[in-house]
């Protein structure tokens, strides 16, 4: 077993309870960074990321030994780190009962307040321009540009229409190009 | 890392600069071998929370496992013991206190029992005969509403009336006002009365129609004696 084994026998190991473990184990080294930056570009902090990473893979352990084959695993398992990193950040604006501007103000702090930020680098001026974007659209911005993913795939992850979320990656880049010329 | 074709001239096509400048450089870092550990760190927390959180089919493994073996009918202490050494070795005393000699009187109270004032509502209560229940019916809500609904309107139709009385002629509250009332109010209100008055007069044209018409009631007596009065008056 390694990190070539296929998600279909992986699922199959994971059902045996001598394999569980192991193949759970493959599964993570094999989706982990995938997934780590997926979730670090929505929250920025590493602490916030690991934690959240960690909730994904804990819900992934209890709930793959019912994952319906139906769906690609790698789909299934971007909609979860999804669904948490919007979690997060939900409970994070209720904790601190402040605006969506407040928070996004707060990742953009984030950003400046890294130990490697460097104002005059392009790809830190794109970071802070996409932290100026609604959550969703940002999620859509960066499952495209970052890890290419196809509309019709993130259709899945969003359960959103294909040409709803094409309209979004728009508007997203135009704002985002927009941030970059006038900063 | 190469971007896909597709991609890269779908991003030309909607924002030059990011099409043609923009990189997918990563400027964050993780911490050194995060990546190496983190399953581990993982399966580590995934056994500790399901240790804290034993599913329903571990707990009876568990309790037939312990049933078989070593705590049959073992003593409660040695049980302990063996369980949790730290939890046998605490002195096993309850921080609460009861009012004094409360467990000597409540045996007293037990051998001879003294009616209390505070029985029992659940206590066994002799027969007696019931009350006639009267219920009310639907019928008598109807009768009810209607009740109300007649005050209502008699409340509803007395405030109109009164209201609108304090609108009355106000000619009609002159018959309680005396003469000498009347005389002083005019004294001193300067008002003016009479042919040279500046009050506004109405002028009306009469036809000699309407005039016989008009005096076509009075008698002749009546007029004559209403002639030589005039005649008195402004002289």
């Amino acid at each position: 077993m390694t990190e070539q084994t296929t998600d279909t026998e992986l699922l199959a190991l994971f059902r045996e309870p001598a394999t569980k473990e192991k193949a759970f184990n493959i599964l993570v080294k094999k989706y982990q960074e995938r997934l780590y930056w997926h979730i670090r570009r929505m929250l920025v902090d590493h602490d916030d990321s690991n934690d959240v990473m960690q909730n994904v893979f804990i819900r992934v352990w209890n709930a793959l030994a019912n994952f319906r084959e139906d769906a690609q695993l790698y789909t299934w398992l971007y909609r979860i780190a999804t669904n948490e990193c919007l979690t997060f950040l939900e409970k994070q604006k209720k904790r601190a009962s402040v605006s969506i501007n407040d928070i996004e103000s707060g990742l953009s702090n984030k950003i400046r307040a890294d130990k490697d930020f460097d104002a005059s680098k392009l790809e830190w001026k794109l970071q802070l321009a996409i932290q100026q974007l609604p959550d969703k659209q940002r999620i859509v911005f960066n499952l495209r540009y970052y890890d290419e993913m196809p509309y019709e795939e993130m259709s899945r992850v969003l359960e959103t229409s294909a040409g709803a979320l094409k309209a979004s990656y728009h508007h997203a880049a135009k704002k985002i190009e927009d941030f970059i010329l006038n900063h | 890392m190469k971007r896909l074709n597709e991609i890269e001239s779908e991003l030309s096509g909607i924002a030059p600069v990011l099409g043609k400048n923009g990189t997918t450089a990563q400027p964050y870092s993780v911490p050194d071998g995060y990546f190496a550990h983190f399953s581990e760190i993982l399966l580590n927390r995934i056994h500790s929370e399901s240790g804290l959180f034993l599913k329903e089919t571990d707990i009876s493994n568990t309790v037939n496992a312990l049933s078989r073996t070593e705590f049959g009918d073992e003593n409660p202490l040695s049980e302990l013991a063996s369980l949790s050494p730290f939890l046998a070795k605490l002195e096993r005393k309850t921080p609460y206190q009861v009012p004094v000699d409360y467990f000597r009187e409540f045996q007293a109270k037990k051998e001879n029992p003294v009616p209390s004032e505070r029985t029992s509502v659940y206590a066994e209560q002799p027969a007696v005969s019931k009350a006639k229940l009267i219920l009310f019916h639907s019928g008598t809500r109807f009768m009810k509403y209607a009740v109300a609904a007649v005050a209502a309107g008699i409340i509803a139709t007395t405030t109109f009336f009164a209201l609108r009385n304090t609108s009355a002629d106000p000619l009609s509250s002159l018959t309680n006002v005396s003469d000498q009332e009347m005389a002083n109010y005019l004294e001193n209100h300067d008002v003016h009365w009479g042919p040279g008055a500046s009050a506004p007069t109405v002028s009306v044209d009469f036809s000699d129609n309407d005039i016989s018409d008009l005096l076509s009631n009075i008698s002749d007596t009546e007029l004559e004696q209403y002639l030589p009065d005039q005649k008195q008056n402004t002289n």
